[in-house]
Formats: C-alpha cells, sequence, structure tokens
C-alpha cells in the first residue's frame, strides 16, 4: 500500500503570469511528487469551477490562496491515510470532500491539483515515469499547432473565402 | 498536415442566431457557411462550430457533417460525462476535447475518454491558454491512448514542456518496444 502521508500546497504563476495551484504529495516512504494545474481564458460555461481570491489587493482579485488553504485544510487531509495508488477512491473522497456538482466549494483548480499530484506519486513510486500505459503504447501524437490567433484576440480578422 | 478549426461558436452566438461578418445565421446557415470549406481546404476536424447549449443545432450539423469531418465539442461537452452522454444519444458531435480541469479529477476525466472511445467518438488531448512547465498533459495522452493533442505552437516552453515530454516517452520509457 502506498499511503499518503503529507499534501501541501502553494500559489505559482502560470503562462500568462496568473496565480494558480501547485500541490505536492508525500508517501509514507518519503517519496513525493508535485502537479500544477493549468486555466482557461475562453471557459464553457458548463464547466467545473475555478476558485479564485477575488481580493483585488493580490493580483486582481485572480489569487487562488483560498483554493491552496482548501488543499492544506480540507483535501489533503481527506486523503492522508489513504492508498495512492487507488486513484478512483483518491478522486471520489475528494469529490465529496468538495460536496458540490461543480466543485465550486473547494475549487476544481484544488481539486484536480491533488488529483494529477497523487498520480504522479504513484507513477514515481512504481518506478515507471509515466502516469499509465505500457510497453505497446504509442507514444506519438497527431499534434494541433495554432497557425492563427483567436479572433478575440488578434488585430485584424482572418477573411476566407467561401 | 490538415487544416483543424476551433470555431468558438459560443462567442458570437445571441438569440439563437449566430452573428457572423455582419449577418444572422442559424445552425442551418452556419452548416452552409462552413460546408464548403471541408472540401475546399482539406478541413480535417472543427471544434465548436456552433454554440455550447445548441443541441438541436449540433445534431443537424453532425447529419450534415459528421462523415466527412471530425467534430469536436469543447464548451459544448466540458470534459463532463453527463454531457457527453447526451451528445452520444443525440448524434451532436463525433469527437470531444478533454481538459482535465473542465471537470476537475483524472477519474473523470479517464471516464469521458473510455465513454469517448466506446461509443466511436474521438477524443482530442487538450492544453488551457494558461499553462505551466507541468508536462502532465503528454502523459495523460499517452496514457489514454488519446490519437490526438491540442497544446498550440511549438513556441514557448509551457508548450514545449509538453511537446518535450511526448518525445521523452517515446524515445526512452520503454526501450523494449523501439521496434
Amino acid at each position: 500500500m502506498m499511503r499518503i502521508e503529507h499534501v501541501r500546497a502553494l500559489e505559482i504563476l502560470d503562462s500568462r503570469g496568473t496565480p494558480t495551484v501547485q500541490a505536492q504529495v508525500w508517501l509514507a516512504d518519503g517519496s513525493c511528487a508535485s502537479a500544477q494545474v493549468p486555466s482557461g481564458a475562453s471557459t464553457g460555461r458548463h464547466e467545473a469551477v475555478e476558485l479564485r481570491d477575488g481580493d483585488l489587493s493580490r493580483h486582481a482579485g485572480k489569487g487562488v490562496l483560498r483554493a491552496v488553504d482548501n488543499i492544506e485544510t480540507e483535501l489533503g487531509p481527506a486523503v492522508v491515510g489513504m492508498n495512492a495508488a487507488d486513484q478512483a477512491a483518491i478522486d471520489a473522497r475528494l469529490i465529496e470532500t468538495d460536496g458540490t456538482p461543480n466543485k465550486q466549494r473547494l475549487g476544481a483548480n484544488a481539486v484536480l491539483a491533488v488529483s494529477c499530484a497523487v498520480a504522479r506519486v504513484v507513477a514515481n513510486a512504481m518506478e515507471v515515469t509515466k502516469v499509465a500505459g505500457g510497453p505497446d503504447c504509442q507514444a506519438t501524437k497527431l499534434p494541433f499547432v495554432f497557425c492563427t490567433r483567436p479572433f478575440s484576440r488578434s488585430a485584424q480578422p482572418i477573411l476566407i473565402p467561401a | 498536415m490538415n487544416i483543424v478549426l476551433d470555431v468558438a461558436a459560443s462567442h458570437f452566438y445571441e438569440n439563437g442566431r449566430y452573428r457572423l461578418e455582419g449577418r444572422e445565421l442559424t445552425a442551418a446557415g452556419m452548416a452552409d457557411y462552413l460546408e464548403p470549406w471541408v472540401e475546399k481546404y482539406g478541413v480535417r476536424s472543427i471544434e465548436d462550430p456552433l454554440a455550447e447549449d445548441d443541441w438541436e443545432g449540433w445534431q443537424l450539423l453532425t447529419s450534415r457533417l459528421g462523415k466527412q469531418v471530425r467534430l469536436v465539442g469543447d464548451d459544448l461537452f466540458v470534459t463532463n460525462l453527463a454531457r457527453l452522454e447526451k451528445g452520444i444519444h443525440q448524434g451532436a458531435a463525433n469527437a470531444v476535447l478533454v481538459k482535465m480541469n473542465q471537470i476537475g479529477t483524472l477519474t473523470e476525466t479517464f471516464q469521458v475518454i473510455d465513454r469517448a472511445r466506446e461509443a466511436g467518438f474521438g477524443a482530442v488531448i487538450s492544453a488551457r491558454s494558461g499553462e505551466t512547465e507541468d508536462s502532465f498533459l503528454a502523459d495523460l495522452a499517452v496514457a489514454s491512448g488519446a490519437g490526438e493533442i491540442k497544446i498550440g505552437s511549438i513556441t514557448r516552453s509551457e508548450r514545449l514542456a509538453k511537446y518535450n515530454r511526448l518525445l521523452e516517452i517515446e524515445k526512452w520509457e520503454w526501450p523494449t518496444s523501439a521496434n
């Protein structure tokens, strides 16, 4: 059993200089791993809720200290003692601890950071460096490479002849 | 190489109409607008061609274009199993864009990818516009067996972290599978 010993979190910055969440998970054997969550600019209305502080004195209200605090005081303690290798049970506990359908109470950013950090610490402990897969999995992906900027963020529209 | 589009139609949808270039189009009008591009420009995939709650429009568009082109639901599905289920049952879209932070746990993300595969839907693993040096996404794409990944241009380290992780996995992780 890979017992979760300790979970910590901190506020870091994303590629736009906007705060986001990093969580770090330690197992009983001393191994640890962290995960950082991304953040969308154009978000769908039905997405899980990203928790932001709304404190205008820091990062124009976009701080994530509440999400960080939620990991350290609620989500982390909820999974300490659990078997990190049982990702489904860990995630079910995280969802239950939040208690809302869209993770608005503790923040999807807080929940996801813990979920991913747990997966990674297990991958490390199993001495594989990938999250899952196996010897036959195919790493080559068809990449989508952006050629133009979104219209909403560009000065000139691109006209496409019909 | 193929052209893929992200129309982000929720952004110009108002009162049941798509407001575009001074015109107001219905979902059928959007289908008329997009259809010629598929052949003319060899468009392989169109993401969010219609708005996030225009289920009827998505059904219509999918019945018209779904055999020729991949129709990817991002705002439509938001990596949410219940919404994907609705799309599968209604014949709305034929692929799902997967963003872990739209749903919030790894388990729920895998449920969406697995259900998509089972229903014959495609799954495209996607980054967000605010990213970090974390390359978890590349592992997710490999582990889930998804065929496509949407990270962005091959510039800037928060994106290259993912591309480089894919290269690393392919080259080093499983040397026994090198053949």
